[in-house]
């Protein structure tokens, strides 16, 4: 690593660190979540950069030269091809039979993985009924003579190492040392209820689920619960940012009520239990959040990042903007439907409203994925007015 | 920072004292076998659990 | 609107699955005329508009209108032997599809229910549907309403698609268009050129009424 990029890399990541701590550091950092838009801004197809990891690092490598980003996620949201198409996988699409590439990752929600007269047996031993029932009912080539299934499942661990290696590894080690960027997050997880939703039961499972099997969606969240936290906790990469990426998807869902006794509990104790690792929760709060503030206002302070999707983002600020560090605020409905005049004069009220006191990174509301999911001249100017105007004085 | 891996319990997860109760003569083996066993255990079990809730 | 079946208005509203489920079984036993039949489907119609004022008020999220939507389904299984052979009298019609390239229909299922349950007559076209699609079923049905939903931000510029087919048709001007989703917006509904656009499955049924009954 050269000098230049040396100091580069450890402007960003004190700017980083800083920020966390809810203090103000020399300006504002800007990242976002840049997944196939990447590939696609490179000339590149969502096949091309999920499966093709030398592509897919191109594509980083094109970012970190045009935009103005202190740190970047490893690209989980590309997610690794070769291990659904290997698998035999019935929710995720690349391409279609034709070899097409779609224009966005098709993810279909998985279809009777779990009856709901299956409950017990989840929340007896979580890890059993994943290997005897959901892989095999989640992909094909699982669903096979015990021989036929071992087969799959080494492939599986072969080509998830090299994926790993690749896709993760070399590209945000290049990123770093030849770029300056540090990666932003060391793993990813999911809270129970989101696992119990996205490859157990379902969105309109769970929905019902908790007015007709109330105490057994509870148990089956503590079933879960050291699933998760391992996944987050497993193997984690050596760099300088502590954070674990955790998507919230079905809170904004559930009525206060409903959330406070199915989801917060586990959520909650999730949270501390990665704080007392010294690890930092990374939040994609999708959706509107703003009626489980109070929520948030009971968790440790100054230790979890919070990516907002939508909301009045200076109620947002002044209500938890001492509890969490605030992410995100930049709709894509702007970048892409004013003019750059107007996108920047947007960013400008969100540093004016956010930036104060620290504990606020800019970035886009929502990750990048489909072709024209940000016009790029506007995107890059809006990050640039940002490095200028963010400047703490 | 210290991690605590949370422990894991289920009918399929396997550990060394299985192991050598069904290989006795290996009881004896040097803790880089038993080292290795366990990470692998980890490994694969780590394997699964990505590829399940992803 | 009777008061006989009030309690069936409320248990729905109230999201109390086993109240409702018993009522209606009172109420078929009970051997209801035609007239009475339509008497109770509207109870449950005020019920489920019930759930969409809770919805707007911020009091019910969208996990009670999925659970609403169920327990309603239930319920029209429960009446179908009382309902006669001309089935119910419906107030408009739509055609609904998810966006080309879509495959994501929870929320267009949802509204769905809540427009059935409001009397709309719905024709759904299910997911990713291409614009000829839609094209031909408006000819086949004649709707006054086309609804497209999408989840993906890659559906936005495919909705723009499907109205230009209905404009090349000569069939946009004999209807309202709709867009449903996440991620659509007023600048949306204006790029695209829809009538309207809707995040809320319940401020999006209240627009269509309003497009009929006026």
């Amino acid at each position: 690593m050269s000098d230049d990029v040396q100091k580069l890399l450890q402007e960003r990541v004190e700017r980083i660190t800083t920020t966390i701590k809810i203090e103000e550091p020399d300006r504002v950092p800007i990242t976002s979540m840049f997944e196939t838009w990447a590939g696609h801004y490179s000339g590149y197809s969502v096949t091309d950069v999920a499966f093709n990891y030398d592509k897919l690092a191109e594509s980083f490598y094109k970012v970190a030269e045009e935009f103005e980003v202190d740190t970047l996620p490893p690209p989980l949201g590309v997610r690794c091809g070769p291990i659904y198409t290997t698998l035999g996988t019935k929710e995720f699409s690349f391409f279609n039979k034709d070899g097409v590439p779609h224009a966005s990752i098709q993810h279909m929600e998985g279809k009777d993985i779990m009856s709901v007269e299956e409950y017990p047996e989840l929340i007896k031993d979580p890890y059993k009924f994943i290997i005897e029932k959901q892989l095999p009912r989640r992909y094909k080539a699982l669903d096979q003579a015990p021989d036929k299934k071992a087969e799959a499942l080494g492939k599986a661990c072969f080509i998830y190492e090299k994926y790993i290696a690749n896709a993760v590894g070399k590209l945000c080690g290049t990123l770093e040392t030849k770029y300056g960027i540090p990666a932003l997050f060391k793993s990813s997880t999911e809270m129970p209820l989101d696992a119990l939703m996205d490859y157990f039961r379902g969105f309109r499972g769970v929905s019902v689920d908790i007015r007709r099997n109330k105490e057994q969606v509870i148990e089956a969240c503590e079933a879960l619960y050291p699933v998760m936290l391992r996944r987050a906790v497993q193997n984690l990469p050596s760099g300088p940012f502590p954070f674990i990426f955790i998507p919230l998807h079905i809170p904004t869902y559930l009525k206060p009520k409903d959330f406070e006794t199915f989801y917060y509990p586990t959520f909650k104790r999730m949270i501390e239990d990665l704080i007392s690792f010294d690890l930092t929760p990374a939040l994609f709060m999708e959706g509107n959040w703003e009626p489980y503030y109070d929520y948030i206002n009971e968790l440790p302070k100054k230790k979890v990042v919070g990516l907002i999707e939508h909301g009045d983002f200076k109620k947002t600020k002044d209500n938890i903007g001492k509890t969490i560090t605030i992410w995100g605020g930049m709709p894509i409905d702007v970048i892409n439907n004013s003019t750059k005049e107007e996108a920047i004069d947007y960013a400008k009220k969100l540093i004016d409203d956010l930036a104060p006191g620290g504990g606020y990174i800019f970035g886009c509301d929502k990750s990048l994925l489909a072709p024209n999911d940000a016009n790029p001249e506007n995107l890059k100017a809006v990050f640039k007015f940002v490095k200028e105007y963010g400047v703490y004085k | 920072m210290i991690i605590k891996l949370p422990a894991l319990e289920s009918e399929l997860f396997d550990t060394w004292e299985k192991h050598i109760e069904a290989n006795p003569e290996l009881k004896n083996s040097p803790i880089e076998a038993k080292e290795e066993f366990e990470r692998s255990v980890d490994e694969y079990y780590a394997m699964i659990m990505l590829i399940s809730t992803m | 609107m009777s008061v006989k079946y009030q309690h069936i208005t409320e248990a729905l509203a109230q999201l109390e699955e086993e109240a409702l489920v018993q009522a209606l079984k009172d109420a078929v036993e009970a051997g209801p005329s035609a007239e009475e039949a339509q008497d109770i489907v509207n109870a449950c119609t005020m019920g489920m508009e019930r759930v969409g004022d809770l919805f707007e008020e911020g009091e019910y999220f969208v996990g009670d209108l999925i659970y609403a939507a169920d327990i309603l389904k239930g319920g029209m299984e429960l009446l179908a032997p009382c309902i006669g052979a001309g089935g119910v009298s419906k107030i408009g019609k739509l055609v609904i599809g998810s966006a080309p390239g879509d495959l994501h229909d929870i929320g267009k299922n949802i509204f769905i229910a809540m427009m059935e349950a409001a009397g709309f007559e719905v024709h759904d076209l299910g997911i990713d549907v291409a614009p000829d699609k839609f094209v031909e079923k408006v000819k086949e049905v004649q709707p006054d309403i086309v609804g497209i939903s999408g989840l993906l931000t890659l559906s936005l510029d495919t909705m723009g698609d499907v109205i230009n087919a209905l404009k090349q048709a000569g069939l946009r001007d004999g209807v309202k268009v709709m867009i449903g989703g996440n991620p659509v917006s007023e600048a949306v509904q204006k790029r695209v050129g829809a009538d309207a656009h809707s995040t809320n499955a319940a401020t999006g049924v209240k627009q269509c009424k309003e497009w009929v009954v006026a």
